[in-house]
C-alpha cells in the first residue's frame, strides 16, 4: 500500500510538515516494498489553493493514505473524492509515523480546518 | 466632483466624515464602497428604492464532455480546480472569476454560471442618494460590487459623489479611489494612526490623487499625525475634538451636522475648504498634491473659524506666522502641538469622551 507524508525534507530523518499544503516534498512510501520516493511540492510557493494543488499532486501518485498533523477543508475534499484515507500524525519523527501507521495505531484524521487565507470563512 | 475618504485602518471616522460631508453638502450622493461592513446606511437610514443582485461568473463541467485532459487544472493560477477520479472538481470560493478555463477547455465541457456574491442598495435620505454595497461573508473579493457601486452612484449625477472607502490600501481601496478627484485621509492622533496615515498616503501618491487630511478624536495632546503631515508637506483640512457630545450623536447613529449647529459650522468649513482644492485642482491641471495656503485663505478661515466657535480660535494667523513655529503657536494656542492656520477647529472638550462608537468598531472588525 502507497502513503504520503508531508515532510521538511527529502530524506527520511526527515520530521513531519507543520504544514501540508506548504510542505516542501511529499514522501510517497510503498508499505510492501519499503520504495520511498521524494516528490517536491510544486504547490507550496502559490498564492492560494495550495492545498487543492498539493492534494493534487499526492492523489496523481496513487496513494491509498495520507499521514499528516493537520490538513485543510479543500485538501480534504480532494482526498474524499480521491478515495484517500487520512489520518493523523503523533509525533514529528517521519519514521515513527510510518511505524504506527503500519501497527495501525494512527487515528483518522477527522476535524479540517478552514483555511488559513480567509476561504470558507464563516462556513 | 467625486470625493473619497480613506484611512489606513478601521475605526478613524471615515464613516463619520463622509456622511456629515454629504449631509451637509445637501443635494449630493454617498457611496459606501466598505463593503464588508457597510454603516453608512445605518445613519442616513435611507429608503430603498432598488436592489440588485451582484453575480461573478463561476465554471460548471459537463461531465459527459470532459475528457480529463485536465488542461483547466494546469491553467488555473489559483488552483480552484482539481481532477480525480475521473471527476473535475470546482472550488467555488478559490475562483476568481477569470474565465480561463472555460477558454482552454477543448473539449468545450465547461461554461460559465453566475454566483451572487452579494448586493447593492440604492436608497435615498432627502437629497442624498444613499448607495450600499455588501459582500456576502466569505467571498474572496468586494471589487465586483464597488463597480457596480461606482458606475450607478455616478450614472445618476448628482454631486459632490462621496465615497466612503473601506479601510486599509488593498485592491478594494484602489478600485474605490480610482476616478476620484480628491482624497481625504482620515487619522486619529496616534503614533499607529500615523503609521497607518502612512500607509493611505503612500497609496494616494501613487494614484497621483490631490489629497489632504483631516485629524480625528483631537485631543489637547501631541499628535503625531500632524507632526506627518508637516513632514510630508500634506495639507490639514480639519479637525475634529474627541468630543463627549459628537460621539454619543455618532454612536446613536445620528448625523452630528442635523444635530447641533456647531457641528454644521465645522463640516461645512471642511466641504467648502475641499471643493475649493478640488476646483483649484481642476483649474491648474497639475499633478502637484499639495497646495500651500495662501494668506487670504488663512485669514478668511481664521474668520469663519471665530463665527464657528463663538469664541476661541487656535492660532493667531497673520502671513507673518503662517509657515508657523511651534513655541509661538503653542503659546498663542495654549495648546502643545502645532496647530496649522487655514483649518476648522472647534472648542476641544473632555479628552475622556469615547468617540470611537459602535459603527465604526464594526468597520475596523472589517479589517
Amino acid at each position: 500500500m502507497k502513503i504520503s507524508i508531508p515532510v521538511d525534507n527529502n530524506s527520511m530523518e526527515s520530521n513531519v510538515c507543520a504544514s501540508f499544503g506548504r510542505a516542501p516534498f511529499f514522501l510517497v512510501y510503498d508499505t510492501e516494498t519499503k520504495e520511498a520516493v521524494f516528490v517536491e511540492n510544486t504547490a507550496a510557493s502559490g498564492t492560494g489553493g495550495a492545498g487543492i494543488r498539493a492534494a493534487q499532486i499526492i492523489a496523481d501518485q496513487g496513494v491509498s493514505a495520507l499521514l499528516t498533523p493537520r490538513c485543510g477543508q479543500n485538501a480534504a475534499d480532494v482526498f474524499r473524492s480521491a478515495d484517500i484515507k487520512m489520518y493523523r500524525t503523533n509525533t514529528d519523527s517521519l519514521k515513527d509515523n510510518i511505524e504506527a501507521f503500519i501497527k495501525g495505531e494512527l487515528p483518522l484524521l477527522e476535524d479540517f480546518h478552514a483555511g488559513f487565507h480567509g476561504r470558507n470563512r464563516g462556513m | 466632483m467625486k470625493i473619497a475618504v480613506l484611512s489606513g485602518k478601521g475605526g478613524t471616522g471615515k464613516t463619520l466624515v463622509s456622511v456629515n460631508l454629504a449631509a451637509v453638502a445637501g443635494h449630493s450622493t454617498y457611496i459606501d464602497c466598505d463593503v464588508e461592513e457597510p454603516n453608512g446606511h445605518l445613519f442616513f437610514k435611507p429608503a430603498i428604492a432598488r436592489e440588485e443582485l451582484i453575480t461573478v461568473k463561476i465554471p460548471q463541467v459537463d461531465e459527459k464532455r470532459c475528457v480529463g485532459c485536465r488542461s483547466c487544472v494546469d491553467f488555473c493560477n489559483y488552483n480552484a480546480l482539481a481532477y480525480v477520479n475521473k471527476k473535475l472538481i470546482i472550488f467555488d470560493d478559490v475562483c476568481h472569476s477569470c474565465g480561463g478555463c472555460v477558454l482552454v477547455c477543448p473539449e468545450s465541457a465547461l461554461s460559465e454560471r453566475d454566483k451572487a456574491i452579494g448586493e447593492i442598495e440604492i436608497g435615498v435620505a432627502g437629497d442624498v442618494n444613499v448607495y450600499t454595497g455588501n459582500l456576502n461573508t466569505g467571498e474572496a473579493t468586494g471589487i465586483p460590487i464597488i463597480n457596480r457601486l461606482l458606475e450607478e452612484g455616478s450614472a445618476e449625477g448628482r454631486v459632490p459623489i462621496f465615497i466612503d472607502c473601506p479601510p486599509g490600501s488593498a485592491c478594494i481601496v484602489m478600485e474605490s479611489i480610482k476616478d476620484a478627484d480628491y482624497c481625504v485621509l482620515v487619522a486619529e492622533p496616534t503614533l499607529f494612526g500615523a503609521h497607518n496615515l502612512n500607509m493611505v498616503y503612500e497609496l494616494v501618491k501613487l494614484f497621483d490623487k490631490p489629497t489632504g487630511v483631516v485629524l480625528n478624536k483631537c485631543m489637547n495632546e501631541k499628535n503625531p499625525v500632524e507632526e506627518f503631515c508637516l513632514d510630508k508637506n500634506l495639507e490639514i483640512l480639519g479637525r475634529i475634538p474627541f468630543d463627549h457630545e459628537l460621539a454619543s450623536l455618532n454612536s446613536n447613529a445620528e448625523i452630528v451636522v442635523n444635530e447641533n449647529e456647531k457641528y454644521r459650522e465645522l463640516f461645512s468649513g471642511l466641504l467648502e475648504t475641499i471643493v475649493d482644492r478640488v476646483e483649484r485642482e481642476s483649474a491648474s491641471h497639475e499633478p502637484n498634491r499639495v497646495h500651500e495656503a495662501t494668506a487670504g485663505d488663512q485669514e478668511r478661515h481664521r474668520v469663519e473659524l471665530e463665527q464657528v466657535c463663538g469664541e476661541k480660535v487656535y492660532g493667531k494667523v497673520t502671513a507673518d506666522n503662517q509657515k508657523g513655529h511651534n513655541a509661538e503657536q503653542e503659546k498663542a494656542c495654549g495648546i502643545n502641538d502645532f496647530d496649522e492656520p487655514g483649518e476648522h477647529c472647534i472648542e476641544r472638550e473632555g479628552a475622556n469622551s469615547e468617540q470611537h462608537q459602535e459603527p465604526n468598531e464594526m468597520e475596523g472588525g472589517a479589517e
